[in-house]
Parts: structure tokens; C-alpha cells; sequence
């Protein structure tokens, strides 16, 4: 769930992640997912870039938020199964849950 | 403190009785030559049956591109037999207002019956078995704990206690404490009320370990109660998930790319399915 947020470039700072390709005159300067640095900013302000996507704030701590419920979801497998974990087709089906549950 | 079955009985048959619509439309599941356009008319007669097929029908689990407004257009976009199922659904879980021991979860309860009928009806697909039995045997699998949760509360607590001391099986403890199982009642009130016989032998045998190989509307509901358990849909604290039947799993013949691709649709209507059968 990232929240992308077209902001302009002076308001951009190092640390800040690309929600989506970066491209100037069909040329791809950097990709989505690139982390902006102070170096590449000076870049952008030298090609006169206005403005550009990035994720949020909000997407980073939903990525955090989507971790722990992924997380609890899967510890939550050992203690729904602590009856009959080990047992053949119940055991083969809890693998295929943890396998599920551990993919998010 | 055991309850006699004469005593279980008699509190079934004190239960309302459904609605001779809801009889009828479930008993015609399992035909293959059904007068649909009589069974709307009497559908379209009950004012909440009608409101609950609309309320269905645009919600965003038929994904519908128009609103649909009355109960002729709803079978005509959604097919008869989905609307057979729900109407079915709506009146059985509108049979018992919530209530019952204190320590019972209620919403819990038909949580874990929706999660299951949801998971029965992809289990039927999976299968090429009737989705619309599946889905139905699916949801009343447990309504047996219903009847003793509601009829006979003080036991019904006590059970409870056992149950939450032990940290057993469910039906292990109704056996201890009360002498009798849920699935066992449940039969009977599938009886009274005259649901079909395939019905009625899945809601008896769904905590049967040695189901057949062969394909089987009780085989189905087996697994999609063991499944809702493990999907955790009840959102029960200290559910526990009961054995699956090694023939059982080896019909299903699931592979990994099947069951990781069930569990996810059945996760994926789950929300919208409580909602609206769950009110």
C-alpha cells in the first residue's frame, strides 16, 4: 500500500524514496524506488525538474504496520495448530498456511 | 451436567420453524428441473428476503457494473442459484438473535460458520461438487452449538469452563460435560427442519476423522471447517484447530499453487460475506 505524493522539487530531500519513474524528455534520469541524495537533487535542480513522486511518510509506516500484522498472522498458525500440529494431513496443511502467511 | 436427548429435542422443537419459502429453496438445491420464476415470485413476496437478495446483488463481491433493483433482475445478473443461496443463508442466521451463555461468542460463532461456508462452496469448485449445498451445509455446520448455547445456557457455560481448563477440542468437552456433541444436535434440527439428507449427514459427521476417499458434500464441509479454523477467521482468541482426515486430505488432491490461491479468495470475500450475513 504505497501512498505516492507528487511534491515539488524543492520541497524533495535526501532520504526520500521515488513512487514512480523519474523521466525527462522520455529518458529515465532515476527509477522508482531510487532513494534521492543530495546528490542526485542537485542534479534534478541543474535539469530544471519542477516536480517528482514520492512515497510518503504514511506508505513507509503502512510498510512497517503490514510487516507486524503479516507477522502476528503467522504466530498466530503455532498457536491455532498446538492440538494437532504434528498430526500427517493437519501438519501438511499448516505448512501450506505458514507458507502462505510468510509470502504476506 | 448432561442433558438427556429427549430434553434436546424437545427444545428443537419448540425452535421457529423457517419459513416455507426457505424449505422449499433448499430443497430444490439439489434438483436439476426448478421452477425458478415461481420461487422468485414467493421470494420477491418477503420484504426482507427481497431487501437482503438486492443488498447482495450490488454489493462489490458480484462486482456488478449497474444497480440492480428488483429481485427479477437479481437472477437474471447473479443466477438463480446464488440467490437461492443467500436467501437460504439470510433466514437460517436470522433464526437465532444473539444471545445465548454469557461467556459464548456470538459473533464469533457465525464468523467462523460464514468463513467456513465460504470455504466449502471453493472446496465444492475445487471438487465439481455442488457449490450451493456447500456453501449452505457450510454455514450450518456448527448450528448444533447454537441450539445448546441458547437453550441450555447453564450447561452450555459450564461446558465452557471445561473447555477453557483443558484447552481441548470443543466437542470433546460437550461429550465430558454434556454427554451429547454439537454435530450430533445440529443433525437433529437439520432433520426438523427438513433439510435435504446430504445436508443433514455433513452437519452430523463434519468432526469425522475417517471420511472415504470419494467425493462428498460431508468430506467438504470436514475440510472447510478445519480450513476456517486455520485461516483464523472466527477471530476467537483460543480457537483451536481440530484434526484433518488423512483421506479427507488426500481427496482434496490440493497443490501448493491451489491451496495458496483458495486461501487467498476465501480471505478475499470473507469481509463482505460477514457483512451480510452477519447483521
Amino acid at each position: 500500500m504505497s501512498v505516492a505524493q507528487t511534491i515539488p522539487l524543492e520541497q524533495a530531500s535526501a532520504g526520500m524514496v521515488l513512487a514512480a519513474d523519474l523521466c525527462d524528455g522520455g529518458k529515465v534520469l532515476l527509477p522508482a524506488g531510487a532513494t534521492l541524495s543530495e546528490a542526485s537533487l542537485t542534479s534534478l535542480r541543474r535539469r530544471g525538474i519542477e516536480t517528482l513522486a514520492v512515497l510518503g511518510e504514511e506508505a513507509a509506516e503502512d510498510a512497517v504496520v503490514v510487516e507486524a500484522e503479516r507477522a502476528r498472522r503467522y504466530a498466530r498458525l503455532t498457536r491455532l495448530f498446538r492440538a494437532s500440529a504434528e498430526q500427517g494431513a493437519t501438519g501438511q496443511l499448516l505448512a501450506r498456511l505458514q507458507l502462505y502467511r510468510s509470502n504476506g | 451436567m448432561a442433558i438427556p436427548t429427549e430434553e434436546v429435542i424437545k427444545r428443537i422443537h419448540d425452535l421457529p420453524s423457517l419459513s416455507a419459502v426457505v424449505v422449499e429453496l433448499m430443497q430444490t438445491m439439489e434438483q436439476e428441473d426448478v421452477d425458478v420464476g415461481a420461487l422468485a415470485g414467493k421470494i420477491a413476496l418477503d420484504q426482507s428476503l427481497a431487501a437482503k437478495t438486492l443488498r447482495l446483488a450490488n454489493s462489490s463481491f458480484y462486482g456488478m457494473p449497474s444497480k440492480v433493483t428488483s429481485i427479477q433482475q437479481a437472477i437474471s445478473v447473479l443466477g438463480f442459484h446464488s440467490i437461492r443461496t443467500l436467501v437460504t443463508a439470510c433466514s437460517i442466521t436470522g433464526s437465532f438473535p444473539p444471545g445465548g451463555s454469557a461467556s459464548f461468542n456470538f459473533q464469533g460463532f457465525w464468523r467462523h460458520s460464514v468463513g467456513t461456508a465460504i470455504c466449502a462452496k471453493l472446496l465444492a469448485r475445487h471438487l465439481k461438487l455442488n457449490a450451493d449445498t456447500a456453501f449452505t451445509a457450510g454455514l450450518l455446520h456448527d448450528i448444533g452449538a447454537l441450539v445448546l448455547a441458547t437453550r441450555f445456557t447453564a450447561q452450555y457455560e459450564e461446558m465452557l469452563g471445561y473447555r477453557m481448563q483443558h484447552d481441548c477440542y470443543l466437542i470433546d468437552a460437550e461429550r465430558a460435560v454434556l454427554g451429547l456433541d454439537h454435530a450430533a444436535v445440529g443433525s437433529a434440527l437439520a432433520g426438523w427442519w427438513k433439510f435435504p439428507k446430504a445436508m443433514q449427514d455433513a452437519v452430523a459427521e463434519h468432526h469425522l476423522e475417517t471420511h472415504g476417499a470419494s467425493r462428498s458434500l460431508g468430506l467438504v464441509v470436514h475440510a472447510a471447517n478445519i480450513l476456517a479454523h486455520g485461516l483464523d477467521l472466527s477471530d476467537i482468541e483460543d480457537d483451536l484447530v481440530p484434526p484433518l482426515g488423512e483421506a479427507a486430505w488426500a481427496a482434496l488432491a490440493l497443490d501448493q499453487a491451489a491451496s495458496l490461491a483458495l486461501f487467498r479468495e476465501a480471505e478475499a470475500s470473507f469481509t463482505e460475506m460477514c457483512q451480510i450475513l452477519v447483521n
